[in-house]
């Protein structure tokens, strides 16, 4: 995986204050982190969205966001993180570990329904933390990352401003398993310090009536710290299998959502 | 029985052999070697049945067990003696006082239990009803005497004796005379002059049976009639692990103390390592000058004698300690245990490989971190419930608990959604006609056009829920306008619509 150094990523405003002398960088250089080129990196079991991310899938060792865009989202009021894509990422992490490994759900919000789990393969292995706030969060995200026992951690990302982000951005790159954080789609252009951003939002199954098959767009907001490539604003459609829990890519264009879902 | 009974019982726990049905069950036999000799020492009931005695060669016994599958285990008696002891400490529940009688058997002292359970005798049948249910076939004696009782055991004609005091002379009197227990030359002596029952033991001199039989008959028949005392050393169990350290006087620094601590963490884990135990729950007590004693204590999701993360867990928690007018000395105790084997010591990292046994103890490590400031109650595990209703099909349980025996319930995977709203989100239905497809849901503040409609999937209570047996519900997954799925069910008993959950 080609990892270009942080000149690559976005200039943080210069007005806020907390940005200044403590980038990632700088703070890698005071803490005497040596972030790890080569490890292996999480393939989403999509190709488009793998030959984006250089051809390897999500690094381990970047915090990836992933913001939900469910039924009643824009009221602000109700919030549903995008479960059906962490379980799949989550899965797919648990293969490239080895069977057996863990996966820690921090935050009451991101905790799956079973079935979801079960049919994943997951649910033996799952660990279910309910943290208060965003800095218990951003506190037990921190000591999984750096504990190394699970191969993926998914938190509830709401709420965790630029300093908290960086904070797990450092303790992923101990290498300690996939961070996976969902956010609310009020968090859209919020500043982070995380590798990757997403957005997940249904879209309609072009079916038979009686299929039920779920189909969410998958978008690919924000990337860092990868050498750019054309099809940076990736947009692919998934399926939901409800026997595996897995998202499969549909390679069908004609089910790419237009530009005006694009646009929102 | 006792040693095939265990071999039968461990082969199951190992899960190598399948329970079977009644009339299937394997014969199982113990051998010992001796020399390269296969040596039948003990045989099940079954084996028995078809001629197999111990002391045959196993080779010898096989084809009289014929075509029934039989099961082969060789003698342990290091282990059965565990495993009376850990019998015996079960045991602790009826009487206070319970005594080892190797090989296979339990001295329980029932005096006064009686009026607990109604009489001594009903003591003595719960007792072999309970062993029996672990799969041990148990004979019982309640008498006055230890010596009546164990020969009773063994020798009596009935599964249960029970001899009102007093009777121990007529109980005894036609038992074999090896049922005191004597010697094998002392056996041999009186067979040669054919005593073979205790009846005719007791028409002889009492004078003369030291002289002739040696010096080990006659008290032996004494203690058994209530002539003389015996006594057994009762089992008790293991006092937790502790490790103290005391102060040669108060002190107020916080900094000793905590150093303290840190020393005594590590003197119990050499004294956990020493007994092969890891903790589960350690407590730790400060001794303070003038003032109550002040104490903490960890729990940890499984057992660990690390000191390092013994300690970790332990100094936030050491910080917050009130040291009061100073502390005299801090005392640890390992309040719950379980058995931890030494596992090899790894050169950590070397290749930048993650070991499975480095993992698994990294995980525990922040497991244990996680429960210790969040609570046990907010680090969970989800597991399936044998359960049709959707908010009861699962059960979350602390890590700290162990999961239960047996095989969980299965979670169904059948079109369940990735979230369950909790309490169910209230919704109406419009449809052309009742009970027709869906074609406007009004829920969460709006109004949403229904794309697709799949169901219905009638789900009810279980019938012995009497009270609510007849709230059935009807699960249908919606597609909305926007493209998202939601799982609405009506109560069929009112007609009210509920959003349940949603693919998200």
């Amino acid at each position: 995986m080609v990892r270009s150094p942080e000149t690559s990523k976005p200039a943080a405003p210069a007005k806020s204050r907390d940005v200044g002398p403590c980038t990632l960088s700088a703070l890698r250089q005071a803490l005497g982190i040596d972030p790890h080129p080569a490890s292996q990196a999480v393939s989403t079991g999509w190709d488009g969205p793998d030959r984006v991310l250089a051809g390897a899938g999500l690094s381990p060792r970047m915090v990836h966001e992933w913001i939900g865009a469910g039924s009643g989202e824009a009221a602000g009021e109700w919030w549903t993180p995008p479960l059906a894509a962490l379980a799949h990422l989550a899965g797919r992490a648990v293969t490239v570990t080895g069977s057996g490994a863990r996966t820690l759900w921090v935050g009451r919000g991101v905790w799956p329904f079973a079935p979801l789990l079960a049919a994943r393969s997951l649910l033996a292995g799952a660990v279910l933390i309910d943290t208060r706030g965003p800095r218990e969060t951003a506190w037990a995200v921190d000591l999984a990352l750096r504990g190394r026992g699970f191969a993926a951690v998914i938190a509830d990302g709401r709420g965790l401003d630029l300093a908290l982000t960086r904070r797990l951005q450092l303790a992923a790159e101990s290498g300690g398993g996939l961070a996976l954080l969902a956010r609310a789609a009020s968090e859209r252009d919020v500043l982070s310090a995380s590798g990757t951003r997403w957005l997940v939002r249904p879209v309609h199954a072009h079916a038979p009536a009686s299929v039920h098959r779920p189909r969410w767009a998958v978008h690919l907001l924000r990337r860092k710290g990868l050498r750019p490539t054309p099809a940076s604003d990736g947009c692919w459609t998934v399926e939901l299998d409800h026997a595996t829990g897995a998202l499969s890519l549909l390679p069908d264009v004609a089910h790419r959502p237009g530009a005006a879902a694009r646009a929102g | 029985m006792w040693p095939t009974d265990l071999a039968r019982r461990r082969a199951r726990a190992s899960g190598r052999v399948p329970h079977h049905r009644r009339g299937a069950e394997p014969a199982v036999l113990v051998i010992e070697r001796h020399g390269g000799r296969e040596i039948v020492a003990h045989a099940c009931a079954l084996a028995a049945a078809a001629g197999v005695h111990p002391g045959m060669s196993l080779a010898h016994a096989r084809p009289l067990l014929g075509p029934r599958a039989s099961l082969v285990r060789s003698h342990r008696p290091d282990r059965d003696a565990a495993a009376l002891r850990s019998l015996a400490l079960w045991a602790l529940r009826v009487s206070p006082e319970v005594g080892l009688d190797p090989p296979a058997g339990l001295l329980i002292d029932v005096g006064g239990t009686g009026r607990l359970y109604g009489s001594e005798a009903r003591v003595a049948r719960s007792v072999c009803r309970a062993v029996a249910r672990f799969g041990i076939a148990a004979r019982g004696a309640v008498a006055s005497t230890v010596g009546c009782a164990r020969a009773l055991s063994h020798h009596g004609p009935d599964p249960l004796a029970v001899v009102p005091p007093g009777g121990e002379r007529g109980a005894l009197a036609g038992l074999p005379v090896a049922s005191l227990g004597i010697d094998a030359r002392c056996a041999e002596r009186l067979d040669a002059v054919g005593i073979g029952r205790i009846a005719d033991l007791l028409r002889l001199p009492r004078a003369a049976l030291p002289a002739r039989f040696g010096p080990d008959l006659l008290p032996r028949l004494d203690r058994a009639l209530g002539e003389a005392w015996e006594w057994f050393d009762p089992v008790r169990p293991d006092p937790p692990v502790a490790a103290g350290i005391a102060f040669e006087g108060p002190t107020t620094d916080a900094e000793s103390v905590s150093e303290a601590v840190r020393a005594a963490v590590g003197l119990l884990c050499v004294r956990l390592a020493q007994r092969h135990r890891g903790a589960r729950e350690v407590a730790l007590t400060l001794a303070r000058a003038d003032a109550v004693p002040e104490g903490v204590s960890v729990r940890l999701s499984s057992p660990s004698r690390d000191p390092t993360h013994l300690w970790n867990l332990l100094r936030p928690r050491v910080e917050g300690l009130n040291l009061g007018f100073g502390v005299d000395g801090v005392m640890l105790v390992a309040v719950r245990a379980a058995a931890l084997r030494d596992g090899q010591v790894h050169v950590a990292a070397l290749g930048g490989d993650r070991d499975a046994p480095d993992v698994a103890r990294a995980l525990a490590e922040t497991l244990d971190t996680l429960v210790n400031r969040l609570g046990p109650g907010r680090v969970l595990r989800a597991e399936g419930v044998a359960s049709h209703l959707p908010e009861r099909s699962v059960r979350l349980r602390s890590v700290l608990e162990d999961p239960p025996r047996g095989p969980a319930a299965a979670v169904t995977t059948h079109a369940r959604p990735s979230v369950l709203l909790s309490p169910p989100e209230p919704a109406e239905a419009v449809a052309l006609v009742p009970e027709g497809p869906v074609l406007t849901l009004r829920w969460r503040g709006r109004a949403w056009g229904v794309l697709t409609s799949r169901g219905p999937e009638r789900i009810a209570p279980e019938w012995w829920r009497e009270a609510e047996a007849r709230a059935e519900r009807e699960y249908h997954a919606l597609q909305l306008e926007d493209g998202s799925w939601v799982w609405a069910c009506r109560e069929l008993l009112r007609g009210r619509w509920f959003v349940h959950g949603i693919w998200a």
